[in-house]
């Protein structure tokens, strides 16, 4: 179905741990992949997954390390790679960071963990929470739990575990959108859309019910309601914890949440949204003598809000030196290494307008490779505040034992995919 | 454990004396000790070293009080166990033993073990006990598999939603082919299929997807059972891997949806997809997925491309992108492009090949060559832009542009000697070897229309052939050998100065090619009767080239599936089969409840509700995620998709198709597109093919009323029925079916809506024109009235293009609501909120026609618009609704007593509706 084989693999291609799952591939087929790879990359084509013969490696690449699957059967190939992102998940989870030191430093864990991953090449529990109850890290902790079988396997509410408690009893909703734009050169804006994801941390005591408003355009029009805003989500996903036929049946978000911290939901909205922070330059390029740089940056929101650490990532000819520059706030660095200019804003008010100036020296010998151009970058981040919109309305709690807990919002609006062409 | 297990990293270390420590640590008494060994063992086995050799070392630990050390012993057993199995059954006792402890985790181990050494029966038993499937060993013996079919149908029929997966995937291993274990528990498959864990939900539509192919005819011809498609589209709002299967989803629907019968709910289907396809093609976190997705999208654009043409601008490429993802990207834009938006899309290229990336804006410039061939507006102003990109800086470009500009020359090249005159001049700049064959051949094969140049390029061709590649020498033979048929006299001595070089080069296929053409070309006594052809050989006029998209052939593999990706057959790839001739009996499908409650201990709990129908789980507080939504689904399930359209003959275990609640809040956005395919739909006559439940839901067939009778029509007849489909422009409104007739002997032209009167505060949408009604002919239009939830008449002139009619449209105000799916605990609770005013009660004698439950249902909701309730007591039957306008819920109850005496109760907020209800609802029942 899926996977024959998991290997981890550090850079030079030796194996650090492996697991046969099925057995119908030749462990030393992973020999092979570390030259196939190497020679696709001279190439200048790596592709994903890699054949030999009848064998298969679908891989894919975390820090200093190779997770490859291997396979001579039909399967599904996103599953796979899917799989094995989540094996970095859960590795990441349990270790902090995942690299080659913390395999080696783990050995009998990790091999527990792709025994209960996968079984004969097909994923099994991949929650890293459920997981952790049952695969520790020290055996010690295990003998408290002996004779208790770990309920949430079994359990109908998967995701929790009963009996928790609290001393204080809060939940923390972030709402945090991010905003990819596509500008074009001539400033029309070519592509845009919102991701949002809503993400809770929880500290509830028992088996709490939360039910979630927001402001969303089908509820309101639903109910017959339609003051104020309201936003139109589209592609909307659920963390597994949410009745997904309340949702359709009355737009309501309600679930009994899984302990700490969670995505709750994630949507994307594709509308025309004005960039939030408007970038012009102009690039001026004098031939073997200097490139003359302005850029101009308006914060097109709200006056109250503020972004912080904006970053503008300007770009500049490979060849360029002496750089000297002028600005009218934030300060403004050469990277060379990236052949970019950076210029950063501590905080950026909404409505105002800002301005830099840069200017290097070109050599008098012209490089006969021509450049290309590529664009303007832009990272911020603009807490209190939502590009589409978006508000919680409430957020009940409802809990057997009756007890007060609070809810706490935070919305934050961060740059995604931020791109500006340029002329130059 | 840091410290001991790096020994084990120096090569060599496993030497005899090395092992005969562990063997004693394993020995000793103390378990920390034999932990650490036990530790350093898995590292060994993780690192793929041989470990076997201390297998009774290993196995002696099994019955180790340490639970860590025992945790140890077993996943060293899994790895060894099928080699030395005689020492490994030795250890089966002491397994048994610690499943009594209960601890799940050592008896999941167990399973293991024991599947490994094959010893299957206690892995059943315990399997069953535990309700939860670890794994199987599939390579088994053919005597045994008898044995596992037998258990794998027993856990298909276990409702446990962890099961499912597993034992689904056990069945697709072992027996793939016993599709009739699957018929029982299909609508259950699909009802737990939203409650899997994700990995599992793969597997299962993997499986349902085969099981749709086999048992159900093509949905392209006739009605299917496309029930599955319901909780698959709602896996699309929970996980993101549900992706992964869109693929076959979308082969099962990819068809000439407008005339399939489900058209809607393929539309909803698909454009999910879409929408997931995008999320995945935005926010591009796991480039590898994404390279997945895109892969896909690109085949599906090839077959469908209005439906991703919406979305060009989101595969618009982004400077970040890797250079894969561009070129399928830009693959997608390629195939998208059409007249309209081929300017957008000309211009998008045009930064793109500015670009740093070579590769990027050599796949950018085919990319442009591929639109101008496919769209012939354009293809001038892709020539000229090519030619522009002739003049660039960049070899490479340059290159890449010339091999383009061959191929589009070859569409038309009498227009374009200026442009093969340009290029003529660049053979003396461009070093690409591929750029000057290309040239070459442009100049060989039109050298008719440049007889100047062409000789010259020769004569500097033949200079420097020596130092060229070898594809360019065989282009100086082929240009050499062109012009000497058509310019002898020039080109003679060249000819045979290119042949002479060519005949001592090093490369056998140019020496070889020489030989060949001199015989053919230059006329001697010995060579044959082909020279007499030689003219028409070489200067044959040749087809241009298609350009066509590398993904057209992919489409026959799966989507999604490896073998997709490599667009090569790997192995074990099966191909979907083709839909059924016939329809298999779709009755295998029918659930017999009380079978079910006998299955397993787990059913007995639920025993209490076997009234309900099978799917909807108990709503309880612990309300888990199942519940609730295979409480839903069941309705959905029940009113499925069957309708009748009144033509047909309608009797009356007839179903009609009703748009669930669920379904109509996301139709509501589709566009107006929808309603021409529901219309289309609505005239197909449906065959019962969805088969019958345990508890049913009678849909009636539409009463049809008369608009406008043939006598006063003047031959022209007209009829409206309440379709009950929700009206998609508008959800307030109620949808109005008008079914127009001409019976005269001359066609009717321009049939509209005019002068509507209407009550404050109702609306009309009226139906579209329909232009000409040919004599004899029929023709159906859906019109929208928002009756404001009163049975107010709307009043409105039927015009044709000679007569105008007056007509009224009252409806009944069973037709003023639309059903809304509520569970028994719901449905009390909304109730106990509608009590004294808004509580109308009845008491009734039942007609002897309908005195048990089948006959109740099918009259109330032939009566009015309502749904079924789930309900545990087979003395009462409960009906819910909401009013059009303004949402206002509408419960009815029918208990049942004896001889036929009955109470009807209807809670509405408006009590005017509750009291008609109640009389048109005793009007139902009692006659």
């Amino acid at each position: 179905m899926s996977a024959s084989a998991i290997f981890v693999l550090d850079l030079k291609g030796k194996v650090l741990i492996c697991r046969n799952y099925k057995g119908d591939v030749d462990m030393a087929e992973i020999d092979h992949f570390i030259p196939l790879l190497m020679q696709q990359e001279e190439e200048g084509m790596i592709c994903p997954v890699i054949t030999r013969g009848t064998v298969h490696f679908m891989w894919i690449k975390h820090s200093n390390l190779y997770l490859v699957a291997t396979t001579n059967k039909n399967s599904n190939a996103s599953l796979v790679y899917s799989f094995l992102y989540k094996l970095v998940e859960v590795f990441t989870e349990y270790f902090k960071e995942l690299e080659e030191e913390s395999i080696q430093d783990n050995f009998v864990v990790v091999y527990e963990l792709l025994d209960e991953l996968m079984d004969f090449g097909f994923p099994q529990t991949t929650d890293s929470k459920i997981l952790q109850e049952y695969i520790t890290q020290e055996g010690t902790k295990l003998e408290v739990t002996k004779t208790k079988v770990p309920t949430t396997v079994t359990n109908a509410v998967s995701w929790r575990s009963e009996g928790i408690k609290y001393k204080k009893n809060e939940v923390f909703i972030d709402v945090i959108e991010s905003i990819n734009v596509l500008v074009n050169a001539n400033g029309s804006v070519m592509s845009s859309d919102i991701v949002g994801s809503i993400k809770l941390k929880t500290m509830l005591s028992g088996m709490p019910e939360l039910r979630l408003g927001l402001n969303d355009r089908v509820l309101f029009s639903l109910t017959g309601r339609d003051k104020g805003k309201t936003v139109m989500m589209e592609d909307v996903k659920f963390h597994q914890c949410v009745r997904l036929s309340r949702f359709d049946s009355d737009r309501t978000i309600s679930f009994i949440p899984p302990d700490g911290e969670s995505e709750l939901m994630s949507y994307r909205i594709n509308t025309h949204v004005k960039p939030l922070i408007w970038i012009e330059s102009v690039i001026e390029k004098f031939s073997h003598s200097r490139v003359e740089i302005m850029v101009k940056a308006k914060g097109q929101f709200k006056k109250q809000s503020v972004a912080n650490n904006v970053e503008i990532r300007v770009p500049v000819p490979s060849d360029a030196d002496s750089p000297k520059f002028k600005t009218s706030t934030g300060s403004a660095k050469y990277v060379p290494e990236k052949d970019l200019v950076l210029w950063t804003i501590k905080s950026f008010p909404g409505g105002k307008e800002f301005l830099m100036r840069a200017h290097f020296g070109l050599p008098s010998v012209e490089k006969d490779e021509l450049e290309g151009k590529p664009p303007i970058t832009v990272k911020f981040e603009i807490p209190y505040f939502t590009v589409s919109g978006i508000q919680v309305r409430y957020m009940k709690i409802i809990e057997k034992s009756g007890y007060q807990a609070l809810p706490w919002v935070r919305y934050i609006t961060q740059s995604g995919d931020y791109q500006l062409r340029t002329n130059a | 454990m840091k410290e001991e297990t790096r020994p084990c990293v120096i090569p060599g270390c496993f030497s005899a004396r090395r092992h005969d420590d562990l063997k004693e640590m394993l020995d000793s008494n103390k378990d920390s000790l034999k932990l650490e060994a036990m530790k350093r063992i898995v590292a060994m086995i993780a690192r793929g070293k041989n470990a076997s050799d201390l297998f009774p070392a290993v196995v002696k630990n099994v019955a180790c009080k340490n639970i860590e050390v025992k945790k140890l012993v077993y996943v060293y057993l899994v790895r060894y166990a099928e080699e030395q199995q005689d020492l490994a059954l030795l250890s089966i006792s002491t397994f048994q033993r610690g499943l009594k402890v209960q601890l799940i985790s050592i008896s999941a181990f167990f399973v293991k073990v024991s599947t490994v050494l094959k010893v299957k029966k206690q892995s059943y038993r315990f399997i069953f006990s535990h309700n939860k499937t670890s794994s199987f060993d599939f390579s088994l013996d053919p005597e045994q598999k008898d044995q596992l079919i037998e258990v794998i149908e027993k856990l298909l029929a276990d409702k446990t939603t962890l099961v499912a997966g597993s034992v689904v995937m056990a069945f697709e291993e072992v027996c793939p082919e016993r599709i009739d274990l699957i018929h029982k528990n299909y609508r259950k498959l699909c009802n737990l299929l939203i409650d899997v864990e994700e990995w599992g939900q793969v597997v299962i539509i993997n499986m349902l997807t085969r099981y749709a192919r086999t048992q159900f005819l093509n949905p392209n011809i006739n009605e299917t059972d496309s029930s599955f498609l319901f909780p698959c589209m709602r896996l699309f709002k929970s996980h993101s891997i549900a992706l992964w299967f869109l693929s076959e989803l979308f082969r099962a629907v990819s068809l000439p949806i407008e005339q399939s019968h489900d058209a809607a709910l393929i539309y909803t289907a698909i454009r999910k997809i879409l929408i997931c396809c995008l999320t995945h093609v935005h926010v591009s976190c796991f480039s590898e997925v994404q390279y997945v997705v895109l892969q896909n999208v690109a085949t599906m654009t090839i077959k469908r491309r209005g439906m991703f043409e919406p979305y060009l601008k989101s595969f618009y490429i982004r400077s970040t992108d890797p250079t894969q993802i561009k070129i399928l990207k830009l693959e997608v834009l390629t195939n998208l492009a059409n007249e309209t938006n081929i300017s957008t899309i000309l211009r998008e290229f045009q930064t793109y090949i500015k670009s740093m990336d070579k590769d990027f804006v050599a796949a950018t410039i085919q990319a442009i060559g591929r639109c101008a061939t496919n769209i012939g507006e354009v293809r001038d102003t892709c020539l000229n832009g090519l030619v522009q990109l002739l003049s660039n800086r960049d070899e490479l470009v340059v290159a890449e542009s010339v091999v383009v500009i061959k191929k589009l020359l070859q569409m038309q090249p009498e227009k374009h000697s200026d442009i093969i005159k340009h290029m003529a001049k660049l053979t003396d700049n461009i070093q690409v070897p591929m750029a000057r064959a290309s040239i070459l051949w442009l100049i060989g094969e039109y050298c008719e229309h440049v007889p100047k140049i062409a000789p010259d390029v020769l004569r500097k061709m033949a200079k420097s052939f020596t130092n060229e590649e070898d594809i360019v020498k065989l282009q100086i033979i082929n240009l050499a050998a062109k012009l000497y048929l058509t310019n002898s006299k020039q080109t003679k001595l060249l000819t045979q100065y290119v042949l002479n070089l060519a005949k001592y080069d090093q490369n056998y296929d140019i020496r070889d090619r020489a030989r060949f053409i001199r015989q053919l070309i230059v006329p001697t006594e010995k060579s044959g009767a082909l020279s007499k052809y030689a003219k028409k050989l070489f200067l044959a006029l040749k087809p241009a080239p298609v350009l066509e998209s590398p993904f057209k052939d992919r489409d026959h593999f799966q989507l999604g599936s490896l073998s997709h990706l490599l667009n090569a057959k790997a192995g074990g790839y099966q191909e979907l089969p083709d839909w059924p001739e016939a329809a298999p009996d779709p009755s295998v499908r029918n659930v017999e409840v009380p079978e079910w409650t006998k299955c397993s201990s787990r059913e007995k709990r639920k025993e209490k509700k076997v009234e309900k129908p099978f799917y909807s789980d108990s709503e309880g507080e612990s309300g888990a995620t199942e519940s609730a939504d295979s409480g839903n689904f069941s309705e959905e399930e029940v009113r499925k998709p069957e309708r009748k359209s009144k033509q047909s003959k309608s009797d009356s275990e007839s179903e009609s198709e009703s748009e669930s609640e669920s379904e109509s809040s996301e139709s509501e956005s589709e566009d107006s597109e929808d309603s021409e395919a529901e219309l289309k739909k609505k005239k197909k006559v449906v065959s019962g093919g969805g088969g019958s439940f345990s508890v049913m839901t009678w849909r009636p067939a539409l009463k049809s009323y008369e608009l406008l009778h043939r006598i006063t029509g003047e031959g022209l007849s007209v009829e409206y029925c309440f379709s009950r489909q929700p009206f998609i422009p508008d959800a307030n409104m109620v949808a109005v079916q008008v079914h127009f007739t001409n019976n005269s002997t001359s066609d009717t032209k321009s049939l509209h809506m005019e002068d509507v009167k209407l009550q404050s505060g109702m609306r009309v949408k009226e139906f579209p024109e329909i232009e000409l009604l040919p004599a004899g002919e029929t023709a159906t239009a859906v019109m929208g009235i928002d009756f404001c939830d009163s049975t107010q008449t709307a009043n409105f002139q039927l015009c044709t293009h000679t007569r105008k009619f007056f007509v009224s449209i009252q409806p009944p105000v069973g037709e003023l609501m639309r059903p809304f799916f509520m569970t028994e605990n719901e449905f009390k609770k909304e109730q106990g909120q509608l009590m004294g005013m808004n509580e109308i009660t009845e008491k009734l004698t039942l007609d002897v026609k309908c005195r048990n439950e089948h006959a109740i249902v099918q009259k109330v909701t032939t009566a009015a618009n309502l749904s079924r309730v789930p309900c545990g007591s087979d003395k009462e039957c409960r009906f819910a609704g909401r009013t059009v306008t303004s949402s206002s819920l509408v419960l009815v109850t029918v208990a049942t007593k004896d001889q036929g005496a009955a109470q009807l109760t209807v809670n509405c907020e408006k009590m005017v509706i509750g009291t008609m209800l109640v009389k048109d609802i005793l009007l139902a029942l009692t006659q």
